[in-house]
């Protein structure tokens, strides 16, 4: 996986764990509260779906 | 001041991760809370003897995936831990760690490692190890790092000692807990670099000790970025760090990958003999999330819990809150007759027990607050709600968590402005915080009954237009707060927008030692810092109210008072009596009338007269909005007194409302027309009529500039807004 744009926030993915070439698992999408919990490195995180559309990903 | 030999030891981790409670084991809750230097950021700082008599100071830093800054409150954390001036250089960094995300919380511990401070690693949650499906070796942890590792389940106290033997371990030998490798920039450009970088350092900060240069100087390159917003950074290191990221990008390079990849693969290159991953994880948080976070389900049970809250806030807390309003008039009644009427005893009354008074009858709705949002941040629930409300509240500029003060705001600013803590960024909190006043709090409440009553003539019952006026004042309050809050977000908390990373912790039970730890810890706080401010406000308006003496007004009445008392003693009958003393209680309204009109606050009320006349307000209003400052409820109380029905009132006081219904303007047009009526409550539901709410803004933003701010703005739209409804009023024929 990369992240594209937004410095600020690829930085701080990077830095919890969330690497181009980590695994990650989507937990669950939330159209209500517009936000995606993904699983990194055994510990789960929500950022918006804005930001998580910038995620590039492939599958395993 | 602590002296300065004493050892100090920084508490470090992650959040979520048992930091808070590490410490209050260590100082066993004996712990000062203030802010650090210039920043709203709360820290606490304790003291602990260690086995040998020997005393440590312990610090508190805010909790962080990383030390690299996005913001001056951010920065905070490095500044803490490195020991930047004018904060204490640790002797030991204690790293809790939450034993089931290891790796994550290990790219801490490496840069601590790297900034060359002593570490010592509490490897905290143990006990939930076997629940995620792992197994962790602490003794191969110790190896791999270098440093010692203490396992702890720190909720229970077990490991304590351990951990306490390390530190004094430690500290008779810094050599212990400072392994002499560690990951280090491998390609010549980053090395490069980073010597660059480090010749712009400022010499306070590395002391000339190499490797806390180089791990300065890889944090300035993480941390750094045009327009940031930290602080004391000096040009010369932003100017090295622009340039030779610049540098870097030019030639494809990825500064960030390098350098927190390589952290991360020397953590993974590590941790293979230290985690064995046994079985899939339970999947109890993943259970109760697909029904707290369901999109029906979950926003229900949600909006529940917080009328719950809502309704323990608002009713629940009157009981306490009478029983200390009557412990209050139960103890000024005792003191006033055990010293008799005078001067003296008038200060102490309505002087320092009433300022007492003040500030304690806030202290059920905080503590019942903190307990709640203690059980919702315990639980893991707080995150869940921020990731439910992100959407909705991000559209007016807010933080998720910027919902549940505000919805508290509905009962009382004072303890959601505290609730504003839930937040770990100040821009989130300070924005909250500003707007948060303009909800519709209760003490609105009495204020509202009173004006929409007087816009019915007296012998007039009130119907439904009255109910939807007081709806209407609710939805204008809250849509006000919500568009303030907008326009801030866009105009002075502009900054740079940072993007919400929340980690969904997994549901644990809740620790009440901890839960009810913090709700006195902020009651305490609160009566401390902010009672002391509302003390001496609550002075300040008695002073007005009750000066400049008048003996001449006192004489007379005395004298008054004296002939009816004679003649009531004698009175023939009862009815005769009953009669008389009825004619004694108007004179003591009418005396109490006398006396306020030519005190100070009555003085004020006449000079602001032509400020307020504008809005259709006379100076006995006048008089009412400067009393409210001491809160907004005692405004019906001081018209009573004004309109010499004595202080004893509600709107429902038909004497008051047959006063307010017949109070004319000196050429004989009524002053409390509905119009007035209108323009007044738009007064009240924007202007901060309240020293409680600065007092508690002035003590979580550690200046006076926030409230000053928060006074001028609220004030100055209170004043436009019911200039235009009442001019307009005027213009369109109503009255």
């Amino acid at each position: 996986m990369a992240v594209e744009g937004l410095p600020a926030l690829r930085r701080r993915l990077m830095e919890m764990g969330l690497l181009p070439g980590t695994p990650l698992r989507l937990i669950r999408r939330m159209s209500l509260g517009g936000v995606v919990e993904l699983e990194v490195r055994r510990s789960r995180v929500s950022i918006g779906h804005g930001e998580a559309a910038r995620l590039i990903v492939a599958p395993l | 001041m602590i002296s300065s030999e004493m050892p100090t030891i920084v508490i470090a981790g992650n959040p979520n991760t048992g930091k808070s409670t590490v410490f209050n084991q260590l100082t066993g809750g004996r712990a000062r809370i203030g802010n650090y230097p210039g920043i709203t950021v709360e820290r606490s700082i304790g003291t602990t003897q260690l086995p040998g008599g020997r005393l440590v100071r312990v610090l508190d830093s805010p909790g962080t995936y990383s030390l690299a800054a996005r913001s001056a409150d951010e920065q905070l954390a490095l500044e803490a831990v490195a020991g930047l001036p004018p904060l204490p250089a640790p002797q030991i960094a204690v790293v809790t760690v939450d034993a089931t995300q290891l790796s994550r919380n290990l790219y801490l511990v490496l840069q601590i490692i790297e900034l060359g401070v002593p570490v010592i690693v509490a490897l905290n949650m143990i006990d939930s190890l076997e629940a995620a499906g792992q197994e962790v070796k602490p003794e191969a942890l110790e190896k791999a790092l270098g440093v010692p590792v203490v396992p702890m389940v720190a909720r229970d106290g077990r490991g304590l000692s351990r951990l306490v033997s390390a530190i004094v371990e430690v500290l008779e030998d810094p050599s212990r807990a400072k392994p002499g490798w560690r990951w280090r920039p491998e390609s010549a450009e980053l090395i490069e670099l980073t010597e660059r970088v480090g010749d712009a350092l400022p010499e306070s900060w590395h002391g000339n000790d190499p490797d806390r240069r180089s791990a300065l100087a890889l944090w300035a390159l993480l941390s750094i970025d045009p327009g940031h917003d930290l602080h004391g950074i000096p040009d010369e290191l932003e100017r090295a760090v622009i340039d030779g990221r610049a540098e870097a990008a030019a030639q494809g390079r990825d500064l960030d990958h390098e350098i927190i990849h390589g952290r991360y693969a020397w953590i993974d290159s590590k941790m293979a003999r230290v985690v064995h991953q046994k079985k899939h994880p339970k999947e109890l948080t993943d259970r109760v999330d697909r029904v707290l976070l369901h999109p029906a389900m979950g926003f229900l049970l949600f909006l529940a819990l917080m009328t719950l809250v809502f309704q323990a806030l608002f009713t629940g807390a009157d009981p306490i809150i009478g029983l200390i309003e009557g412990a209050v008039s139960w103890t000024g009644n005792v003191v006033g007759v055990a010293l008799g009427p005078g001067l003296l005893t008038d200060f102490l009354v309505n002087g320092v027990i009433e300022g007492v008074g003040a500030f304690v009858v806030f202290l059920p709705q905080i503590l019942m607050l903190f307990f709640f949002i203690g059980l919702m941040e315990d639980t893991g629930y707080m995150a869940r709600v921020a990731v439910l409300m992100d959407r909705l509240m991000k559209s007016i500029g807010l933080h998720g968590r910027a919902f549940v003060p505000m919805l508290s705001g509905y009962a009382c600013a004072v303890p959601a402005i505290m609730a504003t803590r839930t937040m770990e960024r100040r821009r989130d909190r300070m924005l909250t915080m500003m707007a948060l006043p303009l909800m519709t709090c209760s003490a609105r409440l009495p204020v509202y009954g009173l004006l929409i009553a007087a816009i019915v003539p007296p012998w007039q019952e009130a119907g439904l237009t009255q109910g939807l006026l007081m709806a209407s004042m609710y939805l204008f309050g809250t849509l006000m707060a919500l568009i303030v809050a907008w326009v801030m977000s866009k105009t002075v908390f502009r900054g740079s927008y940072i993007p919400l990373v929340i980690e969904m912790p997994p549901y644990r039970l809740p620790h009440w030692p901890s839960v009810v730890r913090m709700m006195l810890r902020r009651g305490g706080d609160f009566m401390k810092t902010a009672g002391t401010i509302i003390l001496i406000c609550s002075m300040g308006m008695w002073v007005l109210l009750s000066f400049p003496k008048n003996p001449e007004l006192e004489a007379r009445l005395v004298e008054q008072r004296a002939e009816l008392e004679q003649a009531a003693a004698v009175a023939p009958s009862d009815d005769e009596k009953a009669q008389l003393e009825e004619r004694l209680a108007a004179l003591e309204a009418k005396g109490a009338s006398d006396f306020t009109r030519q005190s100070y606050a009555g003085r004020l009320g006449r000079t602001i007269e032509p400020l307020i006349e504008p809005l259709g307000f006379d100076w006995k209003i006048g008089v009412g909005i400067v009393s409210a400052f001491a809160a907004r409820e005692v405004f019906v109380s001081t018209m009573g007194v004004v309109f010499g029905v004595g202080e004893d009132v509600d709107e429902e006081t038909m004497d008051l409302r047959e006063k307010l219904w017949s109070d004319t303007w000196p050429d004989g047009r009524r002053v409390f027309t509905p119009l007035v009526c209108l323009s007044l409550m738009i007064f009240f539901a924007l202007a901060c009529q309240c020293m409680s709410t600065l007092a508690v803004v002035r003590r979580e933003s550690g200046n006076w500039g926030w409230p000053a701010l928060m006074f001028v703005y609220m004030t100055a739209l209170a004043w436009v807004f019911s200039f235009v409804v009442y001019q307009g009023g005027l213009l369109l024929g109503f009255s």
